[in-house]
This record gives structure tokens, C-alpha cells and sequence, in this order.
């Protein structure tokens, strides 16, 4: 409870390009973005930031871009801007977070870049195969979100990269779900598990992803899924093998939220739940 | 039942006047405790102990006096050796003794001229322990050879309350069923975090902070500092919310203290964690109970033992059940409390205190009789639920000779009471048995409930069931004084309310103006409060056992008749020349009863025609009650009856609320929005007691170790049911104001048991408290199959 007393207040900077913003950086800086995450590190847990760059008027952290083959998320859209958009999965799984405040200022790159175990976009993003770029002094790249997160607050960021934009593979005939345990409406994930199914033009499944947050260090991927159901019609699927896997998968502790059997066995449940919900969407699409 | 109350006979009372400060609480601009400040005024920090138990041998201030901006330092060297007591021995203890009884316990505070240094330098306060050995349960503080925690040994002297022979009712007994439930520590969990602000003038301190008890509190302070009690003014301000833990807190002796030892004014504000973790929360409990029933569905005996911990500084023998009222029909009965001191956080009146706990006791026994039996609960509780006129169990203080002198020879007490007051010791008004029976109806019980343990849906992994539950408190508790309150009438008319009963969110302020404006015929705009100055108003209980509309409520009425019949004395001697008890007043006229209309003077016109003298001294009215208080426990208590529908999803344990109705016996309702208010916020507080609040403690240094909302999950209304349902009963009390009881507390009882009858009913088995999913789970797991 002790804290110490803070010297300097550490400035504001509000660059509008992300090359202004990747020159400002520097030691003692760090990124801003809502601040809903950031604003408690500093409050509670003793960061001392010289200076918050403040990543939202960046206008391409703030778009959405459709082609063909992929949605592109800005990184500094904000949750309640995501209710919107064009992938229902992550719509649906923003609806479920934070309060309605909260929503409005914290972002996606913020939900990615804290890396809490339990950020339940992780999930969702990862069962869709989402990619993320990276800006860098170095210049930019384009990497997979399954490698992204390193540990609990830990990420493949440098603390000069900005997390610029999340692109989510639209293929066709593709449904994805997230379900959770919280204890109240307003509350982080006890266990999380998002699912996605993809089908070829025979109605059987193409591909297929399990993903679980707040079961691990850092949210994880189940492997094996698609190998379990490829091939398969997508109608009356049993679930019960993915479930097991996903127990498998998983290295959950134990703390005040729930215990580690407890998070094991949800992940069964949840990832059973997931999978069958989106099977469900996928019977409300036309297949080819 | 018949309406014994008519609402258009009265101006005030019955009307759901707004809330006075409603328009500045929701504008921010409600001054609390925080939001103070005094020229010259400096900012304290607590220095706290980090062990469980120890002796504090030695405190080196040298770094932190260092420090740029540190003021001075306190411990428990310059603090008087006396004890405070906080009401009821919520609190007893000395403000600082250089004994460390929790982790989080105050050794020393140290001023300085912002919060910032004063928190860094309290972290350079070197303080030297000797750490004794820990007693962190209520069993270990019992064990032989146990630590003593206080110098009065660990253990207080049980309650007992008894009636009938209990072992003619075991010898009666068709069925003997038992009942073991572990209440955890549930946190008021205030939104607010409260601040003191203390200032000397000479040897006088004033102190502004947030509480519900401002009489209790001047007590407190002077005996904290050793002062005649003349020399404190508290100036209570809104709490926020409170629950029961903003009454007089220790962090506002220290910061009396620390003014006194430095000379100037300091501030000390608590962060949400020193909220949380280093001033009160709701004993953790222990409830091991027996009933026995016949095979027609009598209840012969009742029989529960109840541990509790007072943690550090709380000192009761005792927590309110005045449940075993509610299930009065038993034939015999014993009811045992234990309590114990231990190195946790200090315990203490949490909101519904015992009720919530024992009650649900009592109300799960009673359901697993019903069970057994095979009984509707609601038909249970109707044939076994007290009603008016029959005898109460437990009088608070039964051992106290004046109490048990009473109680044995009832004759001599009703010759020292008023006459059309109502016989002793047996009920006064209202029960169960009508908001039972309303709610049972608009509900629509008979359809939603197909039996035990049986869902009335069945869904994949969903099962729905319905439940119902009662609770009950008290209407205040005299043993420790009269609660007084004064009218002043000013030579204008307008009037100012004193009574002490601070602002802690529960609408009294409200409440208050509405039966002073009644008793007093003038209009409510007319009135003002004051709620929290102790240099005008008189001594009073505060807002506490839900005590304010039935006791101060009767003593604001009777100093607003007092006041009232000053009026007419004067109006009837200077102006008509006639008989006061001819004259009255409405509206803020006076005029003759029997021709309203005729002749009618402002009270500021009858107030005039007293002027002095030339100079223009107008006189001032001063009303103050000149009846005797009602002993509240002896006849009065009011009733809850919550139904509720819950979904349980078997698959992960979760518990949702999908329809709920609460239905509440208050006597007169004086104003409905106020009373619905208090109605939903305890049926939602006591959800979250069923559900999920739980205090967690440091397996070794019985630290809080959720100390915040982050782990402490507390029901927002989102979690409630939107549809929500509130029906008041329609009795009416003899004693009470315009019919009015207690309203507070009983609601925070009755949701626990009605959540743990619906969950039975959706999984069929009972699960402990809170009942988190993953306890959901480790019941059905024990069940051995899902059930339906
Ligand atoms: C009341 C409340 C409820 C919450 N509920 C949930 C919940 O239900 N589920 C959930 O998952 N989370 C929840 N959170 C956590 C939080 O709101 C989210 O994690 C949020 O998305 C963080 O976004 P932000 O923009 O506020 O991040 P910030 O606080 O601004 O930043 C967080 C971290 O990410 C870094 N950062 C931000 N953007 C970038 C970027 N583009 N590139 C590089 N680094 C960056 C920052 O430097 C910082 O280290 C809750 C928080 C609160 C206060």
C-alpha cells in the first residue's frame, strides 16, 4: 500500500502520424491508447512513465478495411467502434467486455498489447487466424497473433513498435463464436473459448480452430483441432474429442477467481460450447 | 386485512416526495468528506502493521521527519491510554497501543504538507516487531493456550435466547434434520472512500467526516482523546454508502490525534484498499443448526449454535436474530452465540446483522423440514411465521436487570409506559403473513413451484426454479439512550430539523422533513435538516438498526408537536383569545379548527406578535420531544418476503437471477420511493451475498487479499433482475410515526435464502456460500449425477 511520491507528472504527446508518433518514442515513454489498462499501471502499480504517447489520432490505427480476402481492424479502433464491425464473432465478443464507459475508450491494440491472460479478444482473433502488423524504427512486419503474446504483460514488442492494425482472414463459409465465465456482467474472464469452423463448397469441414485465454500464460491456441474434424460433415459433429483437447492443452493456476480444475474443466465445456455455437451459425448459412 | 392507513388524510406522509439531495448527488456536486479542505491544513498517512499479530518495540521516525514537507509523526507514545467504545462494541480498543492486533492495523501516521510525501514517508517509518503467534479463526481463538488477542481474553460470554422445553420438543419429534453452513465475511464494499478532517481551536476539535452514528462518533472521539465531550463538534457529511462501516472508525481518532500533536488541520483520506481492508466488514460466521417437525408439520424444537468472529477490535456477544422471532411458532427453542476475537480486520454491523446469517440458519432448517414433510415453503412459513400480538424471543439485553424485571412482571412496566401503547414483549404490528400471501399471488407461486429440488425448465444444461425466503430485524434498539431531535421554528416560519442521524444514502433526510412537516402542519419546503452537526443536534443512535423512522422518526414528531403546540399557545393568547387546543395549523396557516377559513395568521405573523422588545427580536420556536421513547425491541420489527427465479446452468456452475420480487412489512409507508429504494438495494446486496461476496485472508497474515472491485464482486444492477417487483404490506403500528416501523435491513435478509431455495429446487442440492459456479460444481460433483 505503500506509495511513492510522484516527482514529475510525465507529459502528453498526441502525434497524428505514426511516423511522428515512432519518433517521439523514447526511454520513458510509453504508448496510450484508452488508458484503461495503462491508467491502473500507473495508479496502482507503480509505473512512472515520463511520457504517454497517445496513439488515437492516428488516423490509419483507426480504420477498417474490407477487401476480398481479409478485414483489416485498426489498432487503436475502440471496443465500443468494434460493436460495429463487420466480423459478428468480434462484435458479439466485444459486447460481452468491459462496461459501457470503459468501452468507449479502450481499444483493441490495447486489449493485445496488455496482454492479460485473460483478454478476451486474444481468443477470438486467434481462433479466426488473425495476422497483426507491426511498425518499428526497423520498418514494419506482418506476423501470425499465434506468437504474438510471450507471457503474462509480456509480448514480441520491442518498446519502440506500435501493434498498427489486426487482419482477420474472411474466407467463405466461415462462423466463429466466443463464450466465457465471468462471475458478474462486469468482470474478466474466469475462462474463455472461442472456436471457428470453416467449410469446403461438400459442406465438411475445411479448417477448424479452438482458442483459450485466461487458461495459460498467455492465450493459447489448441492443437489438433482442425485435424480432428477436417473432412467431416459439419451436421451432428461430436465435440466431445475437441473438449478433451482443449483440457489437455491448457496450464491453469489456481488464484482468488477459481482454481485450476475448475479453469481445466471449462475449457471442455467452454470449447464444446463454442464449437457447437458456431455450427449452429454455420446451419443458418446458405452452403454452396 | 383491512387499510388501516389512508393516505389522503395527510399532506406529507404516504407521498413520494423526491429525495432532498438527489439533484446534487446526481450533479456531483454533494460535498463529501474528501472533497474538504482548511487553510493551513496538512495530509496524513496511516502507517500500518504487516503482521497478523505482533508488539510494536520500537518506532524510528528519523527518515520520514527527513523528508522535505513531513509535519510530525504520531505513535502510540503520545496517545492517551484510553479506550474507546464504538456503539454496541462495534469497536473497543485504544486508538493507538503499540499492539498490532490484524495486518493492516494502525501503529503510527505521520502529516506532511501533500498526500504524496505523507505516503512516502509513512513507507520510511521503521517500526520494529516482536510478531506473536496469529489466532486467524474463531476455533483457534477458543483453543487452550490460545494467543490472547485482547487483554480481555478471546472469548466473550455466549447468548443465549431460550423458550419452551426443548427436550420435551426433541422427545416430540417425527424428524430431526441438520443444518452446517459457513457464512464468509462479506465487505460493505462503500463506492465511496471516506476522509477525516480534524482542526483544534485551543483545546476544542472539530471533525468533518462521513458517518451514519455523528452522536456516537463525538463519544467515541472524546474518550479516544480524553476530552470532556463538550470539546468535540463532528460534523457529519454523506457517507456514500455504508452499510454499517462508516459509524466511528479508528483512522478518525488517529487523525484527531495527529491535529492535536502537530497544531494544525489534517486530513487523512482512505484509499479504496484501506476501505476495503483496515476498518470493518460483517463477522465471518458459523451456523450449525436442529429441527425437529412431526408428521402433521409442527415444529417442536429449534436449535442453532452460531460462532462469530470480532476480529481485532470488535467486541460484541452478539448479533441481532431476531429470525427466531420470525419462526416464534416453534415450540421451544435455544438459540447460542458464540463470539470470539481474532487478528482479522476488525468485524462488525454489517447491514441485517445476524439476519442475514443466523436468519438464513433458521430458514434453511425450516425449508429442509418443509422438504421432508414434503410442504409448500410458503404454506410452511404461513403456518409457522409470527404474527401480531404473539410473544418475540429475543429481546436485545434480556440479561439486563431492568429488561428481565420487566419481562417477569409486565403489569409494573405497563404502568411506565403510555397507556394506548401495546402490551410487552409480543409483536406490535404487522408479520409475514400478508406479504407472504400478496407475493405468493402476484408471483404466481402455485404455478412456478412444481416441488423439492425439481426445475420448473429443463433446457439442454439449463434448469429454472423458483424460491422463496423471509427475513426480519428490528425497528432500532433502546439499550443505549433516548434519541432526541429539535424543531426550530424561525421567526420567519421556516424551520430547521435537527436530529443526528447523518446521510448515508438511505433518504432519512427525506423521511424526516416529510412526519416534522406532518406533526407540524406546514409544508415540506418549509423544513430543513440538519443531519450531522453534534453542536445542535441532540444525541441520537444515528442511522443504525434501522432505527430512524421508528425511533427518530417518533422523536421528531413529538419535538414537532412540541413545537406546534408553542405556536398555538402564542397564537391563542396574542391573537384569537381563545383555547389552543381550538387552534391548528396546516399549510403553514393557523387558524381555528372548527372555522378554517375565517381567520388565518403565517406562523411568521404569530411569531411576531411576541416581538420583545422595539429593537425588532423576533422570537424563535424551539420544539423537543416530550414523550417517552418506545423500547423498540420489546414490541416492534419489521418483515421481508423475497420470491425469486434463478436459472442454473449445470454445464459451468453459473447462477442467474431472471425474475425477482420483493414484498416488505414496514407499518406506513411515509414515502414509497424511498422505501423501494431500500427494498431493492438490500435485495441485491444480499444477492450478492448468496452469489458471490467473500472476503478472501492471507492464509498466514490474515491480510484482506481481495481488496478491491476487481476480486470483490459486488452485484451491479445489470446482474439484477430488470423486472424487479416491489409490494408493501398495509399494517399499521401503535407506536410508530403515522403507523410507520423499521424498513432497512430485513430486505438484505430475505434474498439469501430465497437464492439458496431456488438453486435447490433448479440442481437439487444445497450449495454453500457464496455460491460461486465452481461451488455449483463441487455440489453436483458430490451429487454423483445431473440431476434431471
Ligand atoms: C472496468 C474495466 C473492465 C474491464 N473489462 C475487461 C473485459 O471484460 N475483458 C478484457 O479483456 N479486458 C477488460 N478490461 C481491460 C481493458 O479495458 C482492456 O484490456 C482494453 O482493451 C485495453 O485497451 P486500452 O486502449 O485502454 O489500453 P491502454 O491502457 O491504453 O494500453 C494498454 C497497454 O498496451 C499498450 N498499447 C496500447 N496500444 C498499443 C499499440 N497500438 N501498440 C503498442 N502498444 C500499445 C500500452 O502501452 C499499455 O502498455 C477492463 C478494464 C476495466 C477498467
Amino acid at each position: 500500500m505503500t506509495i511513492i511520491a510522484r516527482s514529475t507528472e510525465p507529459v502528453l504527446q498526441r502525434p497524428a502520424t505514426l511516423t511522428e508518433a515512432l519518433a517521439l518514442s523514447g526511454p520513458g515513454s510509453v504508448w496510450w491508447a484508452g488508458g484503461t489498462d495503462l491508467w491502473l499501471m500507473i495508479d496502482r502499480k507503480g509505473l512512472r512513465p515520463e511520457a504517454l504517447i497517445d496513439l488515437t489520432h492516428i488516423a490509419e490505427l483507426r480504420a477498417i478495411q474490407t477487401t476480398g480476402a481479409e478485414t483489416t481492424l485498426g489498432a487503436a479502433l475502440t471496443l465500443a467502434e468494434l460493436e460495429a464491425s463487420p466480423l459478428p464473432a468480434v462484435a458479439d465478443t466485444v459486447r460481452s467486455m468491459c462496461t459501457v464507459q470503459t468501452r468507449t475508450l479502450a481499444t483493441l491494440g490495447g486489449n493485445l498489447c496488455h496482454a492479460a491472460p485473460s483478454a478476451d479478444l486474444a481468443p477470438v482473433l486467434l481462433a479466426l487466424g488473425a495476422e497483426v502488423s507491426i511498425a518499428g524504427p526497423a520498418g514494419t512486419r506482418r506476423i501470425p497473433l499465434d506468437g504474438f503474446f510471450t507471457g503474462p504483460g509480456r509480448t514480441v514488442l520491442s518498446a519502440e513498435e506500435i501493434l498498427t492494425a489486426v487482419h482477420v482472414p474472411t474466407p467463405q463459409r466461415q462462423t466463429a463464436a466466443y463464450t466465457r465465465i465471468a462471475r458478474t456482467v462486469v468482470d474478466i474472464a474466469l475462462v474463455g473459448a472461442a472456436a471457428s469452423l470453416t467449410l469446403d463448397e461438400e459442406c465438411h469441414v475445411l479448417d477448424a480452430r479452438v482458442a483459450l485465454c485466461a487458461v495459460a500464460p498467455v492465450p493459447l491456441l489448441v492443437p489438433g483441432i482442425a485435424e480432428a474434424l477436417k473432412g467431416r460433415a459439419y451436421d451432428g459433429l461430436d465435440f466431445a474429442g475437441c473438449a478433451k483437447m482443449a483440457e489437455e492443452a491448457c496450464a491453469p493456476i489456481t488464484d482468488l477467481r477459481a482454481s485450476a480444475d475448475y479453469r481445466r474443466r471449462m475449457a471442455g465445456v467452454l470449447t464444446r460450447r463454442a464449437l457447437t455455437t458456431a455450427a449452429d451459425h454455420l446451419r443458418r448459412m446458405p452452403c454452396a | 386485512m383491512t387499510i388501516s392507513f389512508d393516505p389522503t388524510e395527510h399532506d406529507h406522509v404516504g407521498k413520494p416526495l423526491p429525495v432532498r439531495d438527489a439533484r446534487e448527488k446526481v450533479s456531483g456536486r454533494l460535498r463529501y468528506a474528501n472533497d474538504l479542505a482548511l487553510a493551513g491544513m496538512v495530509h496524513g498517512a496511516l502507517v500500518r502493521s504487516p503482521h497478523a499479530h505482533a508488539k510494536v518495540l520500537r518506532v524510528d521516525a528519523t527518515e520520514a521527519l527527513a523528508l522535505p514537507g513531513v509535519v510530525g509523526v504520531l505513535t502510540h507514545e503520545d496517545t492517551p491510554r484510553t479506550v474507546w467504545d464504538g456503539c454496541w462494541f462495534n469497536y473497543r480498543g485504544p486508538a493507538l497501543d503499540g499492539h498490532a492486533r490484524f495486518a493492516g492495523d494502525e501503529v503510527a501516521a505521520v502529516a506532511a504538507t501533500t498526500p504524496e510525501i505523507a505516503r512516502a514517508a509513512a513507507a520510511l517509518i521503521r517500526v520494529e516487531y516482536e510478531v506473536l503467534p496469529a489466532v486467524l479463526t474463531a476455533e483457534a481463538a477458543g483453543a487452550t493456550g490460545a494467543e490472547p488477542v485482547r487483554d480481555e481474553g478471546n472469548l466473550r460470554e455466549p447468548y443465549v435466547a431460550e423458550w419452551g422445553d426443548l427436550a420435551a420438543g426433541e422427545a416430540e419429534a417425527d424428524h430431526i434434520l441438520h443444518a452446517v453452513i459457513d457464512h464468509p465475511s462479506q465487505q460493505m464494499a462503500t463506492i465511496g472512500r471516506n476522509a477525516c478532517l480534524a482542526d483544534w481551536e485551543g483545546d476544542r476539535v472539530t471533525v468533518w467526516t462521513g458517518s451514519q452514528t455523528p452522536s456516537e462518533l463525538k463519544t467515541g472521539l472524546a474518550m479516544a482523546l480524553d476530552i470532556p465531550q463538550s470539546k468535540v463538534r463532528v460534523q457529519a457529511l454523506p457517507t456514500g454508502s455504508s452499510f454499517g462501516q462508516w459509524w466511528s472508525n479508528n483512522f478518525m481518532m488517529i487523525t484527531a490525534l495527529l491535529a492535536r500533536k502537530i497544531g494544525r488541520p489534517v486530513k487523512i483520506e482512505l484509499s479504496n484498499a484501506e476501505c476495503f481492508a483496515t476498518v470493518k466488514r460483517r463477522h465471518k460466521e458459523l451456523s450449525t443448526g436442529r429441527i425437529g417437525v412431526t408428521e402433521d408439520g409442527r415444529i417442536t424444537f429449534l436449535e442453532i449454535d452460531h460462532v462469530m468472529d470480532n476480529g481485532g477490535y470488535g467486541f460484541k456477544n452478539d448479533v441481532g436474530f431476531f429470525c427466531v422471532d420470525n419462526w416464534g411458532r416453534a415450540e421451544s427453542g435455544r438459540c447460542t452465540v458464540r463470539a470470539a476475537s481474532t487478528n482479522l480486520v476488525t468485524a462488525g454491523c454489517m447491514r441485517g446483522v445476524g439476519d442475514v446469517t443466523l436468519g438464513n440458519c433458521v430458514e434453511r432448517l425450516c425449508d429442509m423440514a418443509a422438504e421432508r414433510l414434503g410442504l409448500d415453503p410458503v404454506e410452511f412459513r404461513l403456518s409457522h411465521q409470527l404474527r401480531t400480538g404473539e410473544p418475540l424471543r429475543h429481546i436485545m439485553g434480556h440479561d439486563v436487570p431492568e429488561v428481565a424485571q420487566a419481562r417477569s412482571d409486565s403489569k409494573a412496566f405497563r404502568a411506565k409506559v403510555p397507556a394506548d401503547w401495546p402490551e410487552p414483549f409480543v409483536l406490535s404490528s404487522g408479520s409475514t403473513a400478508e406479504i407472504l400471501r400478496e407475493g405468493a399471488a402476484a408471483f404466481g407461486w402455485d404455478q412456478r413451484f412444481v416441488g423439492w429440488g425439481k426445475p420448473n425448465h429443463c433446457d439442454g444444461e439449463i434448469r429454472r426454479a423458483v424460491g422463496v425466503g423471509t427475513g426480519i430485524h428490528c425497528c432500532g434498539v433502546e439499550l443505549e439512550g433516548g434519541t432526541a431531535a429539535t424543531v426550530r421554528v424561525n421567526p420567519d416560519g421556516s424551520v430547521k430539523l435537527h436530529a443526528s442521524v447523518g446521510r448515508h444514502g438511505s433518504g432519512a433526510e427525506t423521511t424526516q422533513v416529510q412526519v416534522a412537516a406532518e406533526a407540524l402542519g406546514v409544508t415540506w419546503d418549509m423544513i430543513e435538516m440538519e443531519t450531522g452537526d453534534t453542536d445542535s443536534c441532540p444525541w441520537s443512535h444515528g442511522s443504525i438498526a434501522s432505527n430512524t423512522m421508528y425511533r427518530t422518526g417518533f422523536a421528531t414528531v413529538s419535538a414537532a408537536k412540541d413545537a406546534k403546540r408553542q405556536i398555538l399557545e402564542v397564537a391563542a393568547r396574542n391573537l384569537f383569545n381563545c383555547d389552543p387546543d381550538d387552534l391548528d395549523i396546516r399549510q403553514n396557516l393557523v387558524h381555528r379548527r372548527t372555522r378554517p377559513d375565517n381567520e388565518r395568521y403565517t406562523i411568521a405573523e404569530v411569531l411576531n406578535a411576541v416581538r420583545s422588545d422595539a429593537l425588532g427580536q423576533f422570537s424563535t420556536v424551539i420544539g423537543r420531544p416530550t414523550e417517552a421513547m418506545p423500547p423498540s425491541t420489546t414490541f416492534a420489527r419489521h418483515f421481508a418476503a423475497h420470491f425469486v427465479e434463478v436459472e442454473a446452468d449445470v454445464g459451468t456452475g453459473e447462477i442467474r437471477l431472471l425474475d425477482y420480487l420483493a414484498c416488505q412489512d414496514s407499518g406506513t409507508v411515509v414515502n414509497p420511493h424511498v422505501l423501494m429504494n431500500q427494498v431493492i438495494g438490500g435485495a441485491i446486496c444480499g444477492a450478492g451475498f448468496a452469489l458471490h461476496e467473500e472476503l478472501h485472508f492471507h492464509p498466514e497474515t490474515g491480510a484482506v487479499m481481495n481488496d478491491g472491485f476487481l476480486d470483490y464482486k459486488v452485484l451491479r444492477s445489470a446482474d439484477f433482475p430488470a423486472r424487479t417487483q416491489v409490494i408493501f404490506g398495509n399494517s399499521h403500528d401503535s407506536v410508530g410515526p403515522y403507523g410507520a416501523r423499521g424498513a432497512g435491513e430485513a430486505p438484505i435478509a430475505a434474498p439469501v435464502p430465497a437464492i439458496c431455495q431456488a438453486v435447490f429446487n433448479a440442481i437439487g442440492c444445497w450449495v454453500d456460500l457464496p455460491m460461486t459456479p465452481e461451488r455449483v460444481i463441487a455440489a453436483l460433483d458430490r451429487l454423483g449425477h445431473t440431476p434431471h
